[in-house]
């Protein structure tokens, strides 16, 4: 009993196709790059690097599915989406394994990266009563003025690696049931779940070219940025990239909301009830390897609380578990590559250079069964001052940086010195210190006694400063808002 | 093993009842056709806990969440195995009795587990607390001097 490791799905995935216009199509492109399961180190397929006449050829197809799309009632629209949420949940277990063998992360990360994926789905299947207007009766004698929400037409998704099924979901479905279409451009790294769900949209009977997948890399994204035919842009990623992007977006005339990095504190108080708020920051901090953009980076103890919080921290993540997450009893998985490793391993290196102190070294963890896995165990660096590398820079990983603060003050103080501003947590049971870090703190995600600040799908995902480039948000009534546009209508009739 | 994620208590849990659905079949073929009210009460047990086994595949979809994903401490798998061996035939009492056995380890479980980890199971522990009456509404009945009387 209890033999906890689950079966991959496929152990080679081939060479994936792109889906454009309904049907599932080879790309010509001679270039393609290997998909690695980091827990593995092995290829478990090969990722085309579409062409730019295959992306022109995926925005052609969208833009004339516009037209009928667009007409097709929001009633209608609302029933694709009923249909692909039940796909989703016959598929639910083959697509968070597909998730751990693509990314690493564990089966439970990516059973809950699902499911708030399908979440996404049943808010925007409640597009008939979120896309109306409004109006006002007699703006003059005899004269109404009506507001009516429309689509624009192509949309697309630049996704990222850490959340390649849920982050699509952040955007794809509030596109497709208000109207538009769309194109989905995973990251080459783990294209496998998208490409999945792409199985599960055909099957749902979206009519051809409503959806779309074009595989690739960089040269794909660019495409995609200068077509004319797109009218907006979401990205998560980087905030290089994400900066580039909304940039290069907005030159180009179109619409953009790109989310990027983070650098997030967990700021713990002295009268935190420790054994309520280790919990959190473990999965905080190590979830995910790391590698969420609401990840703790992070560890501020605030006064007195210093010498036990660090010790019991430092204890309970040198407990985690670490392996292929597709054996449940595993806590966290491995990092994306090998390249993605060495750069961890790098800012590793770096906080012991600029001389904090390692008390928990994640370094060279052999994980039974998996030698060529990307892992890097737990970490904590404790004495880490506020200029140096490893507390200023992300680092998309599972390393702990412990910052000491005076008091509340001073660990706002830390939080606004960093130029992001994704999310930030603290840990307390005064009402009135948990008041005044919401007030206060310029993050986009505050946590009051929580680890993960993950806003479910009915309310936007936010982010400030370097965190977020654009105006709305994506998931809930600002996706909504960012893939319509409100045309007024004034009338009268003699 | 301690089980230390959702996940790993959820696929126990569910290991459980897979294993009492399959160890009253077991007893049900062991004990023949010498009892059929014990035999039409263990096949009944047997498809609810199959039911339960079903719905607790449901919660683990539907509720998994961040929070969810806070380590858990303090459960050891090992302490609730129930054993389903088969072999050779069974008087009705020995029956009842390994029956009863299981249904209070089982109870066991779902009691330990909601203790320590009712925060971190969300709607799962909803589904544990009334498991737990379950078994132990039918161990009390299995145990009952009537249905013993019956068998013997």
């Amino acid at each position: 009993m209890s033999s906890s490791k689950l079966a991959e799905v496929k152990k080679n995935y081939g060479r994936i196709r792109n889906y454009v216009n309904g049907r599932w199509i080879e790309s010509s492109s001679t270039q393609a790059l290997n998909v690695v399961n980091p827990a593995t180190g092995e290829t478990i397929a090969q990722v085309p690097l579409s062409t730019e006449k295959e992306v022109k050829e995926a925005v052609t197809a969208a833009k004339e599915a516009f037209g009928d799309w667009r007409e097709t009632p929001p009633l209608s629209r609302a029933n694709y989406m009923f249909k692909l949420k039940n796909l989703m949940e016959e598929h639910f277990e083959e697509l968070a394994r597909i998730l751990v063998q693509e990314e690493g992360k564990t089966i439970d990360e990516s059973r809950g990266e699902i499911r708030r994926g399908i979440e996404n789905v049943e808010v925007a299947a409640g597009i008939p009563s979120m896309m109306m207007g409004y109006n006002l009766e007699n703006i003059s004698p005899g004269i109404d003025e009506e507001a009516v929400i429309q689509p624009l037409g192509v949309f697309c998704v630049v996704a990222p690696f850490n959340f390649p099924s849920m982050v699509t979901l952040w955007f794809m479905p509030y596109a497709v049931a208000t109207g538009n279409t769309y194109i989905i451009k995973p990251s080459e790294q783990v294209p496998l779940s998208q490409n999945k769900l792409l199985e599960l949209v055909d099957e749902a009977g979206f009519p051809p070219g409503v959806v779309n997948l074009v595989n690739g890399a960089k040269e794909t994204v660019e495409a995609l940025l200068e077509n004319p035919d797109i009218r907006g842009v979401s990205f998560v990623g980087s905030t290089r990239t994400g900066k580039y992007i909304y940039k290069k977006a907005t030159e180009n005339g179109k619409r953009a909301q790109c989310q990027c990095g983070a650098k997030n504190f967990m700021v713990v108080m002295p009268d935190a009830e420790l054994d309520k708020v280790l919990p959190g920051l473990m999965t905080s901090f190590y979830g995910c390897a790391g590698e969420r953009c609401l990840s703790g980076s992070v560890l501020v103890p605030v006064g007195d609380i210093y010498k036990e919080l660090t010790e019991r921290f430092v204890k309970a993540a040198s407990k985690l578990k670490v392996g292929y997450g597709l054996d449940e009893s595993v806590q966290m998985g491995p990092v994306i590559s090998k390249r993605h490793m060495e750069r961890v391993l790098g800012y590793i290196d770096k906080g012991i250079q600029e001389g904090a102190k390692l008390v928990l070294d994640g370094r060279g963890l052999k994980v039974d069964g998996y030698p060529e896995g990307f892992f890097i165990g737990p970490t904590v660096f404790d004495e880490v001052r506020q200029d140096m590398t490893i507390a200023k820079e992300e680092i998309f990983g599972p390393v702990t940086s412990i910052v000491r603060a005076k008091n509340l003050d001073d660990a706002i103080g830390l939080i606004h010195a960093s130029p992001y501003g994704n999310a930030a947590s603290v840990f307390t049971s005064s009402g009135k210190v948990a008041r005044d870090f919401k007030y206060r703190v310029q993050c986009g995600n505050i946590g009051v006694n929580i680890g993960i600040n993950a806003p479910m799908a009915f309310f936007p995902f936010s982010g400030f400063k370097e965190s977020f480039f654009g105006d709305l948000h994506g998931q809930g009534r600002d996706a909504i808002n960012f893939f319509t546009d409100r045309k007024i209508v004034i009338s009268r009739w003699p | 093993m301690e089980l230390r994620t959702f996940g790993g208590v959820l696929r126990f849990a569910m290991e459980l009842e897979a294993s009492a659905e399959e160890l009253y079949k077991n007893l049900v073929s062991r004990i023949g056709d010498e009892d059929p009210v014990t035999t039409e009460l263990f096949t009944k047990y047997s498809r609810e806990h199959s039911r339960r086994h079903r719905l607790l595949e449901e919660i683990r979809q539907r509720n998994i969440n961040e929070v969810l994903l806070e380590p858990i401490s303090g459960i050891e798998s090992g302490t609730y195995t129930v054993n389903t061996d088969a072999s050779g035939k069974m008087d009705s009492a020995k029956a009842i009795n390994t029956a009863a056995d299981a249904e209070e380890k089982t109870a066991g479980f779902y009691e330990d587990t909601y203790k320590v980890g009712r925060a971190a199971l969300g709607e799962a522990a909803i589904a544990f607390k009334r498991f737990q009456q379950e078994n132990r509404e039918r161990e009390r009945a299995l145990r009952s001097p009537g249905c013993n009387e019956r068998s013997t």
